[in-house]
């Protein structure tokens, strides 16, 4: 209400009353929780049998899911090998550099205190949906491994 | 603005005819005098139509949607086809419109969630309770 009645081309200031560690509480705990989960896969190793159970989706369709391979690829990135990753799952790869850049803009924005003004145009989520269902058939197209995670 | 915004008669092409009707009078006046009160341009990009309303749009929880679509796609689909929507209409000025895509985004999401942990959690007591054998050799994820 408030805000709408404003104009202005600058992003508007969220809430005064809530400080700067507030507002970064979120991105920290996030933070913490990707990292958390790029130790497990770097010091686990996911390619070794019996160290994590295996996908109940793969488990009970025999198939691969777009998420397929997103450990392995995690591991082989903490190691610095980005062609294994990309190999185990492109996908995943990209999705990390998008969350990482998306991770910097939402941290400052929330550093500055400014709220997030615009929204991303809709045909970019359309296509993010294709993308993801065509990766999805693709990857278990039979005689073509170039992008399953094997 | 209006000065320049009409174009300055052409010199005569040949020369020859110095005076005579070719060189059509300026339309400065006609430019020049509608531009000096525009009223026009401003009201579209503000409008209600084709303009993305003024303040922070909603949340549309696409990520909440995609880990939803990983963790059981008959519910995560309309999930993400909600989120997309929220950016489509807020972007069109449909601001209700988007709100409501946007709650409809996050309940398939969050119920597509909510099972997909039920599942794990089943799958894991399964595996420690010996049902299931936890060393095949892929390992999915």
């Amino acid at each position: 209400m408030i805000q709408t009645s404003l104009q202005s081309s600058t992003p508007l200031l969220a809430d005064p009353s809530v400080g700067r560690g507030r507002r970064l509480l979120w991105p920290a705990v996030s933070a913490a929780g990707a990292t958390g989960f790029v130790l497990v896969a770097h010091l686990l190793d996911p390619n070794q049998p019996g160290n994590y159970p295996t996908c109940p989706w793969l488990l009970l369709t025999g198939t691969f899911c777009p998420g397929c391979g997103t450990l392995r690829a995690t591991h082989a990135l903490s190691n610095g090998d980005v062609l294994e990753a990309l190999h185990r799952n492109p996908l995943a790869v990209a999705t990390f550099v998008v969350l990482v850049l998306g991770f910097a803009r939402w941290t400052r924005r929330q550093w500055r205190g400014e709220r997030r003004m615009t929204a991303a145009p809709a045909w970019l989520l359309y296509g993010l949906f294709w993308v993801i269902m065509a990766f999805w058939v693709l990857r278990n197209v039979p005689g073509w491994t170039w992008l399953s995670p094997e | 603005m209006s000065d320049y915004g009409s174009t300055p008669p052409p010199p005569p092409p040949g020369g020859g005819s110095g005076n005579d009707g070719g060189s059509t009078p300026p339309p400065p006046p006609s430019g020049g005098g509608y531009d000096g009160g525009s009223y026009g341009a401003p009201p579209p990009p503000s409008g209600g139509y084709g303009g993305a309303p003024a303040g922070p749009p909603p949340s549309n929880n696409l990520v909440l949607a995609i880990l939803g679509l990983l963790c059981c796609w008959p519910l995560g689909i309309p999930a993400v086809v909600f989120a997309a929507q929220v950016n489509g209409k807020w972007n069109a000025g449909d601001q209700a419109g988007a709100v409501e895509a946007a709650a409809k985004a996050k309940k398939f999401a969050t119920i597509a969630l909510v099972l997909g942990i039920i599942a794990t959690l089943i799958y894991v007591v399964l595996i420690f309770a010996g049902v299931l054998s936890s060393d095949t050799s892929t390992t999915g994820m």
